[in-house]
């Protein structure tokens, strides 16, 4: 399961709030909620857990925009995404990250809470089941054998951020996410000896 | 594993009938150290009898019934007790017998014809054990006490000195994802291993897992939607009295 990723939804109206609760929860993935009803209970929230996403009611800071700079500054990791079911001024919806309304489908939805640094972000949009390349099948290889990314890099002669590309692209074709698991899935495979495993 | 569950389950149910709707509700009793014959009573009467805040109660029968179902936030604190039990017990189901009888499984299938891959799956599943064993015993010994504290800090007694420092974001941080080697085990044997001679076993263990699996998410959601709010209130109110 994915890691844990908090979300906050500041809407007046009862009835929004429990439909997009639902939709989040109804998503799989482990999303809690937290209901806040004003800017100032957004920002108490921030401070006593990280949240990676606030959905607001853009409403709600009609009077004063500066606040969503304000909360920005404080919690640069903290998505803002405006819901919509009115119509607000450009320059006020252009404070947001993103924007929702509340005809978009659940994957739409979905899609605005986790853009960027969320789980199961861009690593798993490109999930295919395809084969492994030659170099995947490479960094598999070591990975199996033990290595750590920064010896992988060396040896292939590659930056540890591209180990680690190739490494979420393992995780995502093949469905497994340990070290461990992936030893298994290469000697299954052949690409290694059970000797040759680092487990 | 999901429950359907058709019966809504309100104060008023009667236990009987939601159990018998979806007997994954008697690990719950057991994990809350509720025994049975449950008589005619109402879901209600069962929690009050058991000491047990009602709303907390209906929460976690829902939870069992519909893990996406929503959780009100509204717990005070005195609720601290009923659910680090439960966590408590949880943990000791895993580790009595889920976990053994997974081993056991996995044994068999060694003695069945040991193969590089139930050898390798029988590491894997230690290795496992190990993490699980270290995850509980931070909880047992490192967060549940410091929780315990704070409970009965709001109800009055001095916050002792060594539980200042720590706080339930350092928790957060360390709710480390014993799920993944789970979720790894499972794609192992359904897309993978070959395993040819023990196939019924295969079906054994992955129905184990599955069993486990479901119980586990019901754990993280408590942990997550509950405790850890709750924890973060109860910091914020012993913060504003000082």
């Amino acid at each position: 399961m994915s890691k844990v990723f908090n979300i906050i939804i500041a809407e007046p109206s009862g009835l929004l709030f429990s439909g997009l609760a639902s939709v989040i929860s109804n998503s799989g993935g482990r999303f809690p909620v937290f209901r806040a009803d004003s800017t100032e209970e957004i920002q108490r929230l921030l401070t006593l857990r990280t949240a990676e996403a606030v959905i607001l009611n853009p409403g709600l800071v009609q009077g004063n925009p500066r606040i969503l700079q304000t909360i920005k500054a404080a919690f640069p990791g903290t998505r803002l995404i405006a819901l919509l079911y009115a119509f607000y001024d450009e320059s006020l919806l252009s404070l947001f990250d993103d924007r929702i309304t509340i005809n978009d489908p659940p994957e739409r939805i979905m899609a605005a809470l986790k853009e960027g640094s969320g789980p199961g972000g861009k690593a798993d949009a490109e999930s295919v089941s395809a084969g492994l390349s030659d170099r995947e099948i490479d960094v598999l290889r070591l990975l199996a054998s033990g290595k750590a990314t920064k010896e992988i890099a060396e040896a292939l002669h590659i930056s540890t951020n591209t180990v680690i590309t190739h490494r979420k692209n393992l995780s995502a074709k093949t469905g497994i996410r340990s070290v461990s698991g992936l030893a298994i899935y290469a000697v299954v495979k052949k690409y290694i000896t059970p000797r040759g495993t680092g487990i | 594993m999901r429950t359907d569950n058709a019966l809504n389950v309100s104060s008023a149910t009667r236990m009987s009938e939601a159990v018998s709707e979806n007997p994954f509700l008697l690990l719950l009793l057991e994990h809350l150290g509720i025994t049975l014959p449950l008589q005619e009573k109402s879901v209600s009467e069962v929690a009050s009898e058991n000491g047990i805040d009602r709303e907390l109660f209906l929460t976690f029968v829902r939870l069992y019934g519909d893990l996406n179902c929503s959780v009100q936030n509204s717990f005070t604190g005195e609720e601290v007790p009923a659910i680090l039990l439960y966590l408590r017990n949880s943990h000791r189901y895993y580790s009595d017998e889920i976990y053994p009888g997974i081993m056991e499984i996995i044994l068999g299938m060694n003695r069945a014809g040991s193969s590089e891959e139930t050898t390798m799956i029988e590491k894997f599943f230690m290795e496992y054990l190990s993490e699980v064993k270290n995850h509980f015993d931070y909880e047992e010994q490192t967060v549940f006490p410091y929780i315990m504290q704070l409970s009965e800090t709001l109800a009055g007694k001095d916050l002792k000195e060594e539980i200042r420092g720590y706080s339930v974001a350092e928790y957060k941080d360390h709710h480390d994802d014993i799920e993944e080697k789970l979720d790894d085990l499972k794609s192992l044997l359904i897309e993978y291993l070959p395993m040819k001679e023990v196939k019924h076993m295969r079906r054994m263990l992955l129905m184990k897992l599955y069993e486990l699996e479901h119980d586990l998410r019901i754990h993280s959601r408590i942990e997550d939607y509950i405790l850890i709010p709750l924890v973060a209130s109860m910091e914020a109110r012993i913060k504003y009295k000082r």
